[in-house]
Formats: C-alpha cells, structure tokens, sequence
C-alpha cells in the first residue's frame, strides 16, 4: 500500500511537471514546480537509500526526515511566491518576504531551544518535533493568505485551489507530526498517513492544472459559481 | 506535549476549515456546466428535479462509465463532502424550525450541488467515451 502511494505520487509529480512544460507554463510557476522536481528528487532518493540500508537503518530515518525537513523550508518559497500572486498588485511583498523569512527562523530556533532541553533522545525528537512546527507556521501562514484571498475578493479560481489545497497538506501534515510527538509508539502507522498526506498535495494540484483553466474566474468570496472568460 | 496537543487541534479544525472551502470552490467548477441532452436521455434526468439523493445513483454510473481519470481527485473529494452531509442532516430532527431548519435547507441545497457535480462528471465521461468510440 505504501509503496503503491510511493509509485502513484511520483507518477503524478512528474505528470505536473510535465503538463507545466507542455502548456508553456513553466516559469509562471516557477516556484510549485521547483517544488514538485524537489519533492520528484526526494522520492527517488527515498526509494534508492530505503533499498540501499532498508526501512529500520538510522541512513533511511536520518535521510527521510531531513530530506523532509528541507523540503518544507523549500515549501516556504512556494508559499512566499502565492503571497506574491495575491499581493503583487499592492507593493507588499518585499515585507511579507522578510516576514515569512523571520517567522521561518525563528521557528528553527525555537524547536532547537524545544529539544535542547531534553537531549537524551536528540536526533529522533528534534527532526519530529521541526518538522511537526515547521508545518504548523506552514499552515498558519497559509491561513493568513486564504484570509487575504477571502479579504480581497481574489477572484482567480486556480489560485484560490492551489491555497486551499495548500493549506490542506500543511493542517493534515502539522497534525499528524502533532500526533506522532503525542505517540511515538506509533509511527509505522502515522509513516503510512505521512505518505498519503505527501501525496495529497500534488494530486490536489495536479487537478487544479488540469481541470481548472488559467482564466477560470470565481464569484467574489462566495465560491459558489466558476465564470469562465472564454 | 501540551503544545502538540494543542497544534493537533487547531491543525485539524483548520482541515476541517480547507477541505470545506476546497470541495466548494471543486463543486462551483461544475456549476456552470450545462448537462447534455445524452446525459438526459441515458439516465433520465430532468436537471430541475435533481435532488441530493441521486447523488449515490450519479455516483455509480460514473463508476461504470470509462472516463480519462482527470476527475478522480474531485470525485473523492466531493464524495467524502456528501457524506459527512449526509451524516450532519442525520443528527437534525424530524421537523426542526428557526436556525435548524436553515440549516436543514442549506444542506439540502449542498446535496444538491454534490449530485450535480457527479452529473457533470458522468456527463464528461459519456463524452469522453463517445469521443473514443468515434475515433475507432
């Protein structure tokens, strides 16, 4: 099952990747598709180390979670670039750049000071208790710009998916990282919901870009009706 | 393992939250399609008369019926919507008035729009299939 979302999350980053180049859309969204080759590379790194030193090997667990870890930081800049989209009119985002890049920091920093207190068990906690606050600022960040997409009236019906399937990945993946911290005993099964939230995000985009045209435009702030321009 | 808890819970109020706006804005995609006069005829539809329970019905034609696999994410989304609708209309009363009985017709209407999606989707298949069987 695990490995069938493995296969099945490959096949669609690199059908994203594909569709993007295809459709000439490439460095629009520059960003997301760094992104989706990142998380394409982390895939493939996963499969070879996992096959090099097997499941329960410190290599895969040390390569999984900070190859994750990046990944989302990555993440960052894919959010800063949504801001960007819904700001970009108003001169805003030199200062939520530097915001986001604050907010970022400060949360290393702070799940570091987390962890310091209670080094006996510092690698497997620390990469666990990152990644659970990485997410979280992740989701809170999101949220703000859903707010800001629902304030303004953003009305681009392709944006307003990729933020809210955004926000999906990053609630769903902060609570199971929450619940892996609440439980480490169970983390065969919460590996096992990691990689369906890990693969929730590009399937969600993937329809975006195919379903849903660049020029498709929604209702102001009711999300009731699609207005094509067509 | 107070702060996780509490990012636990927030997390998933906030999922609630995203997946409640990202299967609206799914479902307002399918809003302005206009149903075909094939779909009218295959399952014998009136579009006016279309109602939350048909959804389950839509839902096991668009099984039978070949599509490009493109629609699949919304499906799952959507469907997992209609139920946790389902679900809520089941804990109203009987005959409930004021704020209840809004309720109860707000999720009528969302049921509704949950059918209508799956009729575009089979809708979409049925053209697709045509489409297919014109090129062989």
């Amino acid at each position: 099952m695990v490995y069938g979302l493995w296969v099945s999350s490959f096949a669609v980053e690199v059908y994203l990747l594909a569709l993007s180049i295809r459709r000439a859309e490439f460095l629009k969204y520059l960003a997301l598709n760094v992104f989706v080759a990142c998380m394409a590379a982390k895939e493939v790194g996963d499969f070879f180390v996992l096959r090099r030193f097997g499941y329960s090997s410190h290599q895969y667990v040390s390569f999984y979670y900070y190859s994750d870890a990046l990944l989302t930081v990555l993440m960052f800049l894919t959010i800063m670039h949504l801001y960007h989209q819904v700001f970009g009119q108003m001169r805003l985002s030199r200062y939520i750049r530097g915001f986001s890049l604050m907010l970022l920091g400060t949360t290393a920093l702070f799940s570091y000071a987390v962890v310091y207190s209670n080094s006996e068990h510092f690698s497997g906690r620390f990469v666990v208790e990152l990644s659970q606050n990485l997410y979280f600022v992740g989701l809170v960040l999101t949220y703000l710009l859903w707010l800001a997409v629902f304030k303004l009236r953003e009305t681009r019906a392709r944006l307003v998916q990729l933020v809210l399937a955004l926000g999906l990945y990053f609630s769903a993946s902060a609570a199971m990282y929450a619940l892996w911290n609440l439980f480490p005993g169970a983390k065969y099964a919460l590996a096992f919901m990691n990689q369906l939230t890990g693969t929730l995000l590009p399937v969600a985009w993937a329809y975006t870009f195919t379903r849903v045209p660049e020029d498709a435009r929604l209702v102001p702030g009711h999300l009731l009706e699609v207005v094509s321009r067509h | 393992m107070l702060m996780a808890a509490l990012i636990f819970v927030v997390s998933v109020v906030a999922f609630g939250q995203f997946f409640f706006f990202y299967t609206r804005s799914v479902l307002a995609a399918s809003r302005r399609h206009v149903l075909s006069e094939h779909l009218r005829e295959v399952v014998g539809l009136d579009p006016a008369a279309l109602t939350g329970d048909w959804f389950g019905r839509m839902l096991q034609l668009v099984e039978l019926c070949p599509g490009s696999g493109e629609d699949e994410m919304g499906l799952r989304a959507v469907r997992a919507y209609f139920s946790s609708l389902s679900w809520m209309r089941r804990l109203l009363p009987g005959r409930a008035q004021g704020f209840l009985a809004r309720l109860g017709e707000w999720i009528e209407r969302e049921r509704q729009a949950c059918a209508y999606f799956a009729a575009v989707a089979l809708d979409q298949r049925i053209a697709y299939s045509r489409a297919l069987l014109a090129r062989r």
